[in-house]
């Protein structure tokens, strides 16, 4: 059921394919030229029963392969029922239709698709991206489209007409559901939208945040630790919770890998303060180490969680698994995954996003093998589209991608690198109930609903900008306690609720008071209160919302003086005016 | 029309500083000023060594402040009042981008102090105490054998031309002709040996109030610590702990701090770290000034004897009066210093541009769009 149309209806020269389906009544389009196949669902059409009147009977072309010509399709194509993702709701998949279907959730199904096809041959993913195109109209205002192109080797055709089938099957059944943000996104083309690529360079024995937490317990009763002896102090202290982690394996659905044990030198606690570092929870001035400012918020709410009553009642009644909590540092509560949650995806997007979206093509029980398998060739694409993206980026942010995009590709034992880069962020993911792990030798990982739900979030933000990685920590200063309470269902409502933001601003000076008299740091105080409302209140308040609200001084006695190049500010508490 | 036809010498809201700095005026800021001065006194009447952190925005007048107080009489009219000795104050900014931080430090602090300067402390010192006790002052008060022979060298000679060579030797010449000489090691490159040159200076000199009642070390933008890479801001916060460990007694040093944010810290007091913060318990703070503050300041400024040129009574000259400076002071946003002086000296050149004799709301409101700092 293939009819060949010679008809240049792309910008290039090349073939089209076209696939009837008399049950499906659609018709797909691929594009062929010089090897590679285009399979762009821009052109899957789907002819509603209205039509089918007005046109060919798909029989009849089905016979009379040379009545498919140039107007029959455009007749098609402008009757196709697009997708259009501009609506602020989130965006639902309907059985019956096939409109309001994004095109990244079509993606990744896709894509899923295709590695179930591929699977045993072992072929890497193919190449894709994301377009939009402009519609412009006399009469109606300009419209844009989106679309994917998936593009793969010759060598998949002959796998196609299965993939056809499965993919015309499975359209509807979607599990991810790109969340766009109400009140649309900022304006990106500011440069400073998209900063750079961050990674973190992992280790295979970083594996438990839970001693991540557990380390910064450690400086409760000290400001700081001399560089040479935090991590023999880490080794020593960790035996009294080391049993705790084979009762989170046991117990928790957790996993006891990553366990630090007492060495002569402190290497094996060095990973951990190594990562602390790197995800900007520690720092070192003066030969020692001391905990960042940026730590600080989080580190108060785990103090305040023994001594504040509506503080320590929320914690334990926020079930983020079907298990209770019990006190055990390797179980993280919300608080912990509040923070470490945003640290770690704006510390370490490239490979923590891609390695989510692996999780979701590969399906269900994927080994940490699978993963590595393809996990390379997939960084590297993402790289290329970030090089190749249509977004206002800098040459500067390219050229880095194009780097370290080279430096991926010449890793020469890639198996064994990749256990320093997918064991312990699969465990993070773990940690934070993002995945789920089954409970035999052979450890195969599920997204878990919450890690869906972030999947979600991370998908309307490419769909929004056709870009992925750039933009997260510009958008987690918009956006990231709604995605947060989306993630983990938090009931939670949004207001900018002047009453809240009074109340924790004057504790957070006493908080967060240094030498400098009445001032104290923007970021802190702004975190306090946007944790404060959600923790304690349920209430969302937005960082980059409470920090335009402060800054036009809709609080007289606070001033904040914001240093652009700090990405900070210092905010001040005025003495009553006088005139 | 020049400043003469508004009865002023010159523009008084001036940017930069003036040329001659023992000129330069305080105004308004009473409050302020006597915070500052309140800590002089007690650093002249009392022994301990102090660290003083001054915080302040960027435009609230720390650098004013540390030159009013280091370069004009006005601290010798505080010892006068106390009938104390004279206090020793100097300036400094920290080093920044510098390879060795330290070195640089200890340069800036050779341009302020040469080696003639040490020489006639030391000549006053002999007079008031005789070589003797000199001598062993500085033995007592060095902790280092080489700096010992430096100073008593100093304190021996009779002719400061004699001291070309130890001069070349204190800006780091180590050559064998000098050293030989001078018959002293190669050294003062270590920056413990600079802390000890410092240190014995300065306990020298203020030792038992012989010669001077107090040495006063003002350090200006220490937020530029944030351009020296993690090795030199850690020689630096080091250094700077040395130096007052070694000078127990008689050293008040001030540092101009501005309340930034870094990366991973919240303000710069992290960066002293624990020895120094638990000594910098002393603040003082540069507030951003009220309307009524920026008001008396003005009128202070305008009419200090150094600017105005035959009072003819109207104080406000040439403003119409009180009221068309508030209402300007109400409309340029969160005042600070600095932009105070930007938006009145703009003013009165733009009254003399075009020859108004008085500057009143009407002209103000004209030329609105000149005023950048305008809101309304």
């Amino acid at each position: 059921m293939i009819a060949e149309v010679h008809r240049d209806l792309w910008n290039a020269p090349g073939y089209i394919t076209a696939f009837f389906d008399e049950e499906e009544s659609a018709i797909t389009l691929i594009k062929h030229s010089q090897g590679n196949y285009t399979f762009d669902l821009k052109y899957y059409i789907y002819v509603p029963a209205k039509y089918k009147n007005s046109v060919l009977s798909l029989k009849e072309i089905n016979s009379n392969p040379n009545l498919l010509n140039e107007a029959f399709i455009e007749r098609i194509l402008f009757s196709e029922i697009r997708s259009n993702s501009q609506d602020d709701e989130k965006i639902e998949v309907e059985n019956n239709v096939v409109d309001n279907v994004s095109i990244t959730g079509r993606l990744f199904k896709t894509l899923s698709i295709l590695y179930q096809i591929t699977e045993t041959k072992a072929i890497s993913l193919p190449y894709y991206r994301l377009f939009s195109e402009v519609e412009i109209a006399s009469d109606c205002p300009p419209v844009e489209e989106l679309g994917y192109t998936v593009i793969f080797e010759s060598s998949y055709i002959a796998l196609f007409e299965e993939f056809y089938v499965r993919f015309s099957n499975r359209l509807l059944d979607l599990s991810i559901h790109p969340k766009i943000f109400s009140d649309g996104y900022h304006d990106n083309s500011n440069p400073l939208f998209f900063k750079g690529i961050t990674i973190v360079q992992s280790n295979t024995k970083q594996r438990r945040l839970g001693y991540l937490k557990f380390t910064l317990e450690l400086f409760n009763d000290t400001t700081y630790f001399p560089s040479a002896y935090l991590s023999r102090t880490l080794e020593k202290e960790s035996i009294k919770i080391n049993y705790k982690l084979k009762e989170y394996k046991e117990l928790c659905e957790g996993d006891d890998k990553g366990l630090i044990t007492i060495s002569k030198t402190g290497i094996s606690a060095e990973p951990y303060i190594d990562l602390l570092c790197q995800l900007n929870m520690l720092t070192e001035i003066n030969k020692s180490f001391i905990l960042t400012k940026q730590v600080k918020v989080y580190a108060l709410f785990n103090k305040l969680i023994k001594t504040d009553d509506t503080l320590k009642f929320k914690v334990e009644n926020t079930i983020l698994f079907d298990k209770p909590v019990i006190d055990n540092p390797f179980v993280l509560n919300h608080i912990d995954c509040l923070f470490l949650l945003n640290q770690i995806l704006i510390s370490d997007s490239l490979y923590s996003w891609s390695l989510l979206e692996l999780l979701y093509v590969i399906g269900k029980r994927v080994t940490s093998k699978k993963l590595r398998n393809i996990f390379q060739p997939y960084v590297s694409d993402e790289l290329l589209r970030i090089v190749n993206s249509k977004s206002e980026i800098s040459n500067k942010v390219r050229r880095d991608a194009t780097e370290v995009k080279k430096r991926i590709l010449s890793w020469t034992r890639a198996e064994i690198y990749l256990e320093h880069i997918v064991e312990p962020r699969l465990n993070w993911l773990l940690d934070l109930k993002l995945v789920s792990i089954n409970d035999e030798k052979d450890k195969a990982y599920n997204l878990t609903e919450y890690g869906f739900r972030l999947l979600d979030c991370l998908t309307g933000i490419y769909e929004n900008y056709q870009i992925k990685h750039l933009q997260l920590a510009t958008i987690f200063g918009l956006h990231y306690f709604e995605i947060f309470s989306y993630v983990y269902q938090i009931n939670v409502r949004k207001k900018l609720d002047i009453g809240l933001i009074d109340k924790y601003l004057k504790e957070a000076f006493i908080h967060f008071k240094t030498d400098a008299p009445n001032r104290i740091a923007a970021s802190q105080a702004i975190n306090f209160v946007c944790y404060s409302c959600l923790l304690k209140n349920n209430t969302i308040i937005e960082f980059d919302e409470l920090k335009k609200f402060l800054s036009v001084r809709n609080l007289p006695q606070y001033s904040l003086d914001w240093f652009q190049t700090e990405n900070d500010g210092s905010l001040s508490l005025n003495r009553n005016n006088e005139l | 029309m020049n400043f003469n036809d508004y009865h002023l010498k010159e523009n008084p809201f001036r940017i930069g500083p003036p040329l001659n700095s023992s000129e330069i005026v305080w105004a308004g800021f009473e409050n302020l000023k006597n915070q500052i001065e309140a800590r002089i006194k007690i650093g002249i009447k009392t022994t301990p060594s102090k660290i003083i952190l001054n915080w302040g925005r960027y435009g609230s007048g720390k650098t004013h402040a540390a030159n009013y107080f280091t370069k004009t009489s006005r601290i010798s009219e505080i010892c006068g009042a106390l009938d104390a000795k004279p206090v020793k104050a100097i300036k400094l900014n920290l080093p920044r981008t510098s390879k060795d931080p330290v070195q640089a430090f200890l340069r800036s602090f050779l341009g302020q102090i040469s080696l003639q300067k040490i020489w006639e402390d030391f000549k006053s010192l002999k007079e008031l105490i005789g070589i003797e006790v000199l001598s062993s002052n500085i033995s007592a008060l060095s902790s280092d054998g080489v700096i010992t022979e430096i100073f008593l060298k100093i304190a021996t000679t009779e002719d400061v031309a004699d001291l070309t060579a130890l001069e070349y030797y204190l800006f780091g010449d180590n050559t064998k002709g000098t050293l030989h000489s001078l018959g002293l090691p190669a050294g003062l490159k270590d920056d413990e040996q600079v802390v000890n040159l410092l240190s014995t200076y300065i306990n020298v000199v203020t030792q038992d109030s012989n010669l001077y009642s107090l040495f006063l070390l003002w350090i200006d933008e220490f937020e530029d610590i944030d351009t020296l890479n993690k090795v030199s801001q850690d020689r630096i916060t080091t250094f700077l702990r040395q130096l007052f460990d070694k000078s127990p007694n008689k050293l008040n040093i001030f540092l101009n701090f501005t309340p930034k944010t870094f990366f991973n810290i919240e303000d710069l007091s992290v960066v002293l770290g624990e020895a120094l913060s638990t000594r910098a318990r002393l603040r003082i703070n540069f507030e951003e000034p009220t309307v009524n503050d920026a008001r008396i300041y003005i009128l202070e400024l305008m009419n200090d004897n150094y600017y105005r040129l035959n009072p003819t009574g109207n104080n406000c000259e040439p403003f119409s009066d009180e009221q068309t400076i508030i209402y300007v002071l109400e409309h340029i946003g969160r005042l600070s210093v600095r932009k105070i002086n930007e938006v009145f000296s703009l003013l009165l050149e733009l009254g003399l541009l075009s020859e108004s004799n008085v500057i009143d709301r009407t002209f103000i409101d004209a030329n609105v769009g000149e005023i950048v700092a305008w809101e309304n």
